[in-house]
């Protein structure tokens, strides 16, 4: 136990000492008067510190709310907790009651988005061939009641344990969800936490063996600056597609500041897909594009896909990938490892 | 659903969706009450603002989350700023119909609970003058620590250290510096 005696004080304030190392140091305190009394000092001293940090964290949260109270009155992340074996039962249930909970608030939707904002979610009706194919797969998984999936969107990995990241409006009503990723297996997903505001849902995407998802990418803390050239993997079509642009706008539609404003083009179907710099870090995702200027493209930043999980419960173990194996490759080898974390999301409603 | 006491607990710990719930719930009760006792708009969502930092203050008390009521509370202790802090006047004694909303936090409970908001804001108000003087790289390194926003290992690679050991060890040095300055101011 080698720790010198700020580490002591910080992890004692932290409440981060195992038992055994608290009957070391209690000994120690009571042995070793000097000891004792730089303890006391530190400990009361980082408390304090730590108290004052949080209180400004606090108080910016604040500042945020005043600023744009007027923008949304009722809209907050919301979690739908569900214990890992009910996952595969509760599914169904859980996302007729994120259906039935959202009825309210579905007339205000219809006039969020002016005329000038298009979500990208793909219609698949449309793509009879992909359509035959996904009848086919859930009749044989016995769901018969059923109908065909409504639109796709895209949804990437976030973190090793299957958790992915797509658009609110990509989810909405969807009785059930199915992703399709790069090896053409499905797999069942659940919307875990959404932000309505911010337009994300956090999925969790069920395995029946328990593999991990290799993330090789890391997700940018703070907004890149305006001319930064940005990338994007998505499916507007069966097949994955590549495209490249620029930052154009540091805010998003409206002066939204969790958005960036892209010049890109983008196809139904893309919402959902990852943007990433030129060095591989995600620093958001598609949401929707300006129907009236062609190739704008709007995304949400990486800062509100944090704030989204940073407001999940602690019993949610969401580790976003720390860091970013792709800094040095070539694009073709970014994309090659990139691929496998992006897949197309089918987007299931029932009939009614 | 949650509790009023997971909300309030949530809200303590910092938890966004909590401070939005509060702060959205009451804030339009709490403006308009102050504004028909003659508060102006900006004076009064002043005022709201520094209820919700008071509330998140007391909230970091256990025993205060499992008997409060969010809405009661901020709404008394709204009121009692206003009559301290800001109404020159000094006009009414508090309105009847006031009464029964009040009744739950004694005046000298709320004056009590300024007094000791005030008291930790002039020690975060010297804390945070030292961090400036302490300047970067040190403040720089020790807030994005215990803002949480990156790890030792994140830490060692921005600030361009050998590895999180060493990190360790410089922040270490840091606080111990910040604690000088601090016990000097």
């Amino acid at each position: 136990m080698e720790k010198n005696i700020w580490e002591w004080s910080e992890l004692y304030a932290s409440n981060e000492l195992s038992s055994d190392e608290l009957i070391y140091l209690n000994n120690r305190l009571q042995n070793d008067e000097a000891f004792k009394i730089a303890f006391d000092e530190q400990v009361t001293f980082i408390a304090n510190m730590q108290a004052m940090f949080k209180q400004d964290a606090f108080a910016e949260q604040l500042k945020a709310l005043s600023s744009k109270k007027q923008k949304s009155a009722n809209t907050f992340s919301k979690f739908i907790p569900l214990s890992i074996n009910q996952w595969k039962v509760a599914a169904m249930a859980a996302s007729v009651a994120l259906l039935t909970s959202l009825l309210t608030l579905f007339f205000v939707k219809q006039e969020k988005p002016s005329k000038q904002y298009s979500m990208l979610r793909r219609e698949i009706e449309t793509i009879k061939k992909s359509q035959r194919q996904l009848i086919n797969t859930l009749q044989s998984n016995d769901q018969s009641d059923l109908q065909p999936g409504s639109y796709t969107g895209t949804a990437f990995a976030v973190s090793k344990e299957g958790y992915f990241i797509t658009n609110y409006h990509v989810t909405e009503g969807a009785d059930s969800l199915y992703l399709q990723t790069q090896s053409g297996k499905y797999h069942k997903a659940i919307v875990v936490a959404y932000d309505k505001a911010s337009d994300l849902a956090l999925l969790k995407v069920l395995k029946a063996n328990k593999q991990t998802v290799d993330v090789p990418y890391a997700f940018a803390k703070s907004k890149v600056n305006i001319g930064s050239s940005i990338f994007t993997l998505g499916y507007p079509d069966d097949e994955i597609v590549y495209k490249e642009g620029y930052i154009s706008g540091k805010n998003g539609f409206e002066g939204d500041t969790m958005q960036y404003r892209l010049e890109m083009m983008a196809q139904p179907g893309q919402s959902g897909s990852p943007i990433l710099d030129a060095k591989g870090s995600i620093i958001g995702i598609i949401a929707g594009k300006d129907t009236e200027l062609d190739g704008t493209t709007y995304a949400i930043s990486s800062a509100a896909l944090m704030r989204l999980i940073a407001s999940l419960p602690s019993e949610v173990h969401v580790n976003l990938p720390k860091i970013n194996k792709l800094r040095r490759l070539s694009r073709e080898e970014q994309i090659k490892k990139i691929q496998a974390c992006v897949g197309v999301l089918q987007v299931y409603k029932s009939k009614s | 659903m949650n509790t009023e006491f997971e909300i309030i607990a949530a809200l303590a710990d910092g938890k966004e969706w909590a401070t939005k719930l509060v702060y959205e719930a009451n804030a339009s009760i709490v403006i308009n009450a102050l504004r028909t006792k003659g508060a102006a708009q900006e004076d009064a969502e002043d005022i709201y603002q520094e209820a919700m930092l008071i509330l998140y203050n007391k909230a970091q008390d256990e025993e205060f989350r499992f008997t409060c009521k969010i809405g009661t509370y901020l709404y008394a202790i709204s009121n009692n700023l206003w009559l301290k802090r800001f109404d020159r006047n000094k006009r009414s004694p508090i309105l009847q119909t006031d009464s029964e909303q009040l009744m739950m936090y004694a005046e000298s409970t709320l004056d009590a609970d300024m007094e000791i908001f005030a008291e930790r804001e002039q020690q975060f108000l010297k804390l945070r003058n030292a961090m400036q003087q302490l300047g970067d790289p040190c403040a720089k390194l020790l807030k994005s620590f215990y803002r949480k926003e990156m790890t030792m290992q994140e830490i060692a690679h921005a600030f361009g250290y050998t590895n999180a050991e060493n990190a360790k060890s410089q922040k270490y040095k840091c606080l111990a510096r910040l604690k000088k300055i601090y016990t000097d101011l």
